[in-house]
């Protein structure tokens, strides 16, 4: 690729990805690390030859953001993991829905985001990590996108679609739906729809794991009308409710979690023949999520609901000066209501009733820019700063009490900034060698739980959680090195990455405070601690041989430490995938094995203990019979391991051997 | 089209400013509620004397108040001497409780106002509150007495304790309207001399203890009462929920635990 054109495509692809032309070689697809932006991974799901993310139809959003380097899950049941980038969780990492902010409404995280995305309607995932390479100003460790299908126009009007259905056999595991969609000259419109049913699962062994089951319905929309030759207006919605989910790790389960998304999308390019792209969007959703404790027997009933409402707007342009020189700019505004509380039941006594989020409304504005400049053929620097603003408001009276309790100057409003900046280098070295120095200054505003919870109580250590309203934003250095190789036949990618906090918050025990959960050792509050060391690296490698051969590996490590040498927790230990594949015009064959090491570093604080390793494998097959009927088959966990990762709670199994089977219809 | 791209950045730029311009809700505090309830009315040397409370009579601290008009001008009398004292005959023993006079002698807002700690319901006897009035404009005095139904509240908020011979009177004032959040606590703390005598006390200091019984947890950053004066300690209590609490009171005498009171309620 000549300069300009390289440029050209780096400029659409990482401010819109709409545009970007899909000239990538179908090897290319397979490519994780896209040489043009570090650690800035796209994957289009939407591609047969990404089958190594999208290992079966049965795979969900997680099970597919498993499989980049790099990204973990805290488990806390068989439903809604929680991800997690280089070690860092969701406090520290933001998730959006097609680049909408959804708030999760659950005090205990059993609602990640990413769980009311559902795979037929997942049409890329965009992942960040780090705080370098985003629109808009992101979060410390990075962001996951999660983007709808793309309806795709056609140049004369097209209806098809497929059913699909699928069986998983350890937990009795149900899922299919229907995908339609209908595409004309200037509108597109995808619907589908899935039901997802899964019992209790069983571990390797054969041990039943109760209440893990759940049940989900979810529908979603996406529409693309072209205005004009320049102009594209995007619709999407998502409909998403799931029942009675089991949380074996936690002492609740789930009786309903319900999603309502829907957002409209602007697409420009070429806008007053200054903006290259451009792109407005509004959106709305509220979340609403039941937690109880009816289906355990914990001698008293307790229902903690939690509920979020969100909307919010943002604008992203990108302008090219010239061929060697562009800018980005996103502005982003955002309103979200928090609230949850508590009510016991115990005996006759009165109802025991407590404010858990005080109906906290934030307003957050954020105003990002970056240049990249491109000095010599190959050599280009990418400098980029950004603002961010929020306010507090404590709406429910009760909760402002309560939180009165332990934070006696707090206040009904209050307001916090954060700035961040930072710049990218990159150098091509040789013609398939590009090398890459990044280096940010980021800061991340607390969660509602970390400033203004109430008595949240966290199975893993065995305490109750409260807020801290006075205290300060976590603040990071980061510097990442990065190494790719790209050439036909051989791909890889490297990158050392070093992570300096300060202000690091994590829960502090309150040695005069008694426990207030039954059973629980005690309270603890967020505090900022001194500092924090996170370090690490990823490495992958695909390798392409005898035409029908494709290897992939992929290996990741975090080191994380705290000023006293102590271990930060929930670091995911040194973790791999190899796969193999042999591909066919009607058939495909993928064996893989997952590796997981011992992790002895652990924060006994935090109620974690030293984690066994672990190799598991898979394998999975797919077969064509025509343009109609197609069936993939596999089974994970061949050896029926009974096994558990370090960042599952309680250390709970994961499924044993599980056979599979499904088949799409396409008409 | 260009025209609808610049709708939308309108709306962005609405939607910015009217989050930002959000409306602000002032909490106006709840006007003061002086329905006191009326106890009775007697008349006596060209007054007329009205007694109020702020809530039915009940065995614990109450709240009194005595409106005194002079019968001849109709004027409110606002400059007086005003005793009260109250008293229980059970048929064979008169009793007292601890009280307060109104301090000074003038009348806020018309009214004078005392208290009197009820430790005995009217089921053990009749309840009268004996009132002396000296109105210092024209010094004409006279004594009047009203009687009173004293009932029972669902849960206590007088205890008598007996320590080392000595009987005391506890008087739990504050939080008489429990919430979630911080509490006003307030106590006072009676001696009984005799039957009829009941003076302010502050032998003991208190230590603290909330407890939510069904749940078997307390709740954090208390301050225990301390003494204030007049019988009263005062400190904060502190709920971090709705339901059933209960207040334990450690009496201590130099340090020492010696015996304790709870009590309870529930909101």
């Amino acid at each position: 690729m000549n300069l300009t054109l390289k440029f050209l495509f780096i400029c659409l692809f990482s401010f819109s990805g709409v545009f970007a032309q899909e000239n990538d070689s179908l090897f290319k697809e397979y490519i994780l690390e896209k040489e043009i932006n570090v650690n800035f991974n796209r994957i289009d799901l939407t591609k047969e030859e990404t089958g190594f993310h999208k290992s079966s139809n049965l795979s969900s959003t997680e099970e597919i953001l498993s499989r980049f380097s790099g990204v973990s899950f805290i488990r806390r049941g068989n439903y809604a993991p929680e991800p997690v980038i280089r070690g860092l969780n969701t406090n520290q990492i933001d998730v959006t829905i097609n680049g909408m902010r959804v708030m999760s409404a659950c005090t205990d995280k059993m609602d990640p985001v990413t769980s009311y995305v559902e795979t037929q309607n997942l049409g890329a995932i965009d992942i960040s990590k780090g705080s370098c390479h985003s629109e808009v100003v992101s979060n410390i460790g990075g962001k996951i996108n999660l983007d709808m299908l793309t309806p795709q126009f056609s140049s004369h009007f097209l209806f098809n679609g497929k059913v699909f259905s699928g069986y998983r056999s350890t937990s009795g595991n149900y899922k299919g739906g229907l995908v339609v969609a209908l595409s004309d000259e200037n509108y597109a419109l995808n619907i589908n729809g899935g039901y997802n049913n899964s019992g209790d699962y069983k571990t390797g062994g054969g041990n039943e794991i109760e209440n893990s089951g759940f049940e989900k319905y979810n529908f979603s929309l996406n529409g693309a009308y072209k205005l004009d030759e320049f102009n594209i207006l995007r619709i999407s919605g998502i409909w998403d409710d799931a029942y009675d989910i089991g949380y074996p790790a936690l002492l609740m389960d789930v009786g309903s979690a319900k999603a309502r998304i829907a957002g409209l999308d602007l697409e420009s390019k070429d806008l007053f023949d200054f903006f290259n792209t451009l792109n407005f969007k509004v959106y709305f959703n509220t979340i609403d999520h039941v937690m109880d404790d009816s289906k355990r027997n914990n001698g008293f009933r307790m229902d903690m609901p939690g509920k979020t409402k969100t909307f919010g707007s943002s604008l992203t342009a990108g302008v090219l000066f010239d061929e060697t020189t562009a800018v980005t700019a996103g502005l982003e505004f955002f309103n979200s209501l928090h609230s949850a509380d508590m009510t016991m039941y115990f005996g006759n006594s009165n109802p025991m009733y407590m404010v858990t989020w005080p109906d906290v409304r934030k307003n957050q504005f954020s105003f990002k820019t970056s240049l990249r400049k491109y000095l010599s053929d190959k050599f280009s620097v990418e400098p980029f700063a950004g603002f961010a603003f929020v306010s507090s408001d404590i709406e429910s009276e009760l909760g402002f009490n309560s939180l009165q309790i332990f934070n006696p100057n707090v206040s009904k409003k209050s307001s916090r900034n954060i700035y961040s900046g930072g710049i990218n280098l990159y150098y091509q070295l040789f013609d398939p060698l590009t090398l890459s120095l990044s280096s940010s200054y980021s800061e991340r505003f607390p969660t509602v739980s970390e400033e203004f919870g109430f008595y949240l109580y966290n199975r893993l250590d065995n305490f109750d959680y409260i807020g801290n309203t006075a205290i300060s934003n976590e603040k990071n250095i980061q510097f990442e090195f990065r190494a790719d190789y790209n050439e036909s036949d051989i791909a890889v990618g490297t990158s050392i990455f070093i992570y300096r906090f300060t202000d690091y918050i994590l829960g502090k025990r309150m040695v005069s405070v008694g426990p207030m959960t039954p059973g629980s050792f005690g309270v603890k509050m967020y505090e900022n601690f001194d500092n924090a060391l996170l370090a690490g690296f990823e490495a992958n490698l695909i390798f392409l041989f005898k035409t029908n051969f494709v290897f992939s590996a992929g290996i990741s490590y975090s080191y994380g430490e705290l000023a006293n040498r102590d271990p930060l927790p929930l670091i995911p230990p040194l973790n791999g995938v190899l796969s193999i594949r042999f591909t066919k015009p009607d058939y495909m064959v993928q064996l893989e094995q997952i590796l997981a090491a011992k992790q002895h570093r652990v924060n006994t604080d935090a109620g974690e203990s030293i984690s066994a390793g672990y190799g598991l494998m898979n394998i999975r097959g797919e077969y064509t019979f025509n343009d109609i009927v197609k069936i993939n088959f596999g089974v994970e966990n061949i050896f029926d391991k009974e096994y558990y990762n370090h960042l599952d709670w309680l250390k709970i199994p994961q499924s044993g051997r599980n056979f599979y089977g499904g088949i799409d219809l396409n008409f | 089209m260009n025209k609808l791209t610049i709708f939308a950045a309108i709306i962005f730029v609405a939607l910015t400013i009217v989050s930002c311009s959000k409306s602000e809700n002032p909490v106006t505090p709840p006007p003061p509620d002086d329905n006191l309830i009326n106890l009775g009315t007697q008349s006596g040397n060209g007054m007329t004397i009205v007694l109020y409370s702020d809530k039915n009579p009940f065995v614990g601290f109450n709240k009194l108040f005595l409106k005194v008009t002079d019968d001849a001008s109709g004027n409110i009398v606002t400059n007086a001497i005003v005793t009260i004292m109250p008293l229980l005959n059970t048929g064979t023993t008169n009793y007292s409780a601890p009280f307060e006079n109104p301090s000074g002698t003038s009348a806020a807002d018309g009214k004078f106002s005392g208290a009197v700690v009820f430790i005995m319901p009217s089921s053990s006897g009749s309840w009268t509150i004996e009132v002396s009035i000296t109105n210092l404009q024209n010094n004409s005095n006279t004594n009047v007495s009203f009687p009173v139904n004293v009932t029972e509240p669902l849960y206590p908020v007088v205890k008598q304790k007996t320590i080392q011979g000595t009987t005391y009177y506890v008087s739990m004032i504050e939080p008489s309207l429990p919430r979630v959040g911080i509490n006003d606590m307030v106590i006072k703390v009676n001696r009984m001399e005799s039957v009829t005598n009941y003076p302010n006390d502050s032998t003991y200091t208190f230590d603290m203890y909330p407890w939510m019984t069904s749940m078997g947890h307390g709740s954090p950053n208390n301050i225990s009462p301390v003494y204030t004066g007049n019988g009263y300690y005062t400190g904060k209590v502190n709920f971090t929920m709705t339901g059933d609490w209960r207040i334990n009171l450690i009496f201590n005498e130099n340090a020492t635990p010696v015996d304790s009171v709870a009590f309870d309620l529930e909101f």
